[in-house]
């Protein structure tokens, strides 16, 4: 008899889905205003933000962008449903933070008569990188690599370096990166295979200058100034 | 299968996204095409890296820079609502007039590029002419 009542009542229980940890937090902040909560959201969430706003504006204001992207997120806290993940809603904020960003960008140097139009205009045109030591003739350390993954990412398309960037060096699935992006499935997954194979072909050149025995993690470290 | 078809294939190969058929159909495919196989192994290699490279930290507390702007909005959150309406209106204000002073100043920037340009255009024609006259004398 005790044991029909605990399946009873531990079914139900077990059959419940898990609340998102990140939603909990929303709502706390919400009923609470704590500075503190939001606090623990934000440490949780600012470097993979700010990852990809690096990314995105090859390094430049990417410190006030990273709090642009959070001081949206908690204006339109109250606005937040909880029908897709918060990382998502986030990183959707993100990246129109950062399109923005480049849209006014290209519209003030249009203005100064210069064409951001790396992809489009000038095909196979690398900027050249804020860093002159990105001309590396030989990679050893993340460092430099990093660097040059910047510049071949700074040559393509906003929309690629998006695609590329949420995939490849965050690791999201395609479900998030349709969501973020607004685009379909197919549409996701055809244009990161452009990207991709674009990337590859600006990446070519540095890829025979890496030794095979590069090895990442034991490399691994150094923080963005 | 093509060259085309199996690039299309390469980043659905390599993340073993194909089903049992069409991988088969894809290795034997690169067993034949070394050419292709190598690209494969290039993209392959590039994936690798992206996918070991470690993240862009920031080295600075973003937080302690965020605080003033959290402390700003829960001030505002507990404005009454007419207030709260004065501070959108005044803020709206000041970025509309910042917005204006900004393009009107673009605006003559490019005036003046133009003016430049006509009056380089305008000095060459009168210069030319100029020694054209000398020629004639």
């Amino acid at each position: 008899m005790l044991n029909d009542r605990h399946t009873i009542w531990a079914a139900p229980l077990t059959a419940l889905p898990r609340l998102d940890p990140d939603i909990a937090l929303v709502r706390q902040f919400r009923a609470t205003a704590s500075p503190a909560v939001f606090e623990i959201l934000f440490r949780k969430y600012q470097s993979p933000v700010f990852n990809l706003v690096h990314r995105m504006v090859n390094g430049e204001d990417a410190y006030d962008l990273t709090q642009e992207v959070f001081y949206r997120a908690l204006r339109s806290l109250s606005t937040f449903q909880g029908d897709c993940k918060f990382r998502t809603w986030l990183y959707t904020i993100a990246r129109n933070v950062c399109l923005n960003y480049l849209r006014e960008k290209k519209v003030r140097a249009g203005l100064e008569g210069v064409s951001l139009d790396t992809e489009d205009d000038q095909p196979g045109f690398i900027p050249e990188p804020a860093d002159p030591s990105a001309d590396v003739s030989q990679i050893v350390e993340v460092r430099e690599l990093q660097r040059v993954v910047d510049r071949v990412l700074a040559a393509m398309s906003p929309e690629q370096r998006l695609l590329i960037t949420l995939r490849d060096l965050e690791g999201l699935s395609y479900e998030e990166i349709a969501q973020i992006t607004e685009m379909t499935l197919v549409n996701v997954k055809s244009k990161l295979h452009r990207a991709r194979q674009s990337f590859k072909v600006k990446f070519q050149p540095y890829l025979e200058n890496i030794d095979p025995n590069f090895d990442l993690e034991v490399r691994a470290g150094g923080t963005e100034k | 299968m093509t060259r085309e078809e199996a690039q299309a294939l390469f980043s659905d190969y390599l993340e073993d996204a194909l089903n049992t058929h069409e991988r088969d159909e894809m290795q034997a495919f690169l067993a034949r095409e070394p050419e292709c196989a190598a690209e494969m192994f290039a993209l392959d290699r590039t994936l690798t890296l992206l996918h070991r490279l470690p993240p862009r930290e920031p080295a600075l507390d973003i937080w302690r820079e965020f605080l003033p702007r959290v402390e700003t909005f829960q001030a505002e959150q507990k404005l009454g609502w007419i207030k709260r309406l004065r501070l959108r209106g005044a803020e709206f204000q000041a970025q509309f007039s910042s917005g204006i002073i900004l393009w009107t100043h673009a605006l003559s920037e490019c005036a003046h590029a133009r003016l430049s340009r006509y009056l380089q255009h305008d000095h060459g024609l009168h210069s030319k002419a100029e020694g054209g006259g000398e020629e004639t004398c």
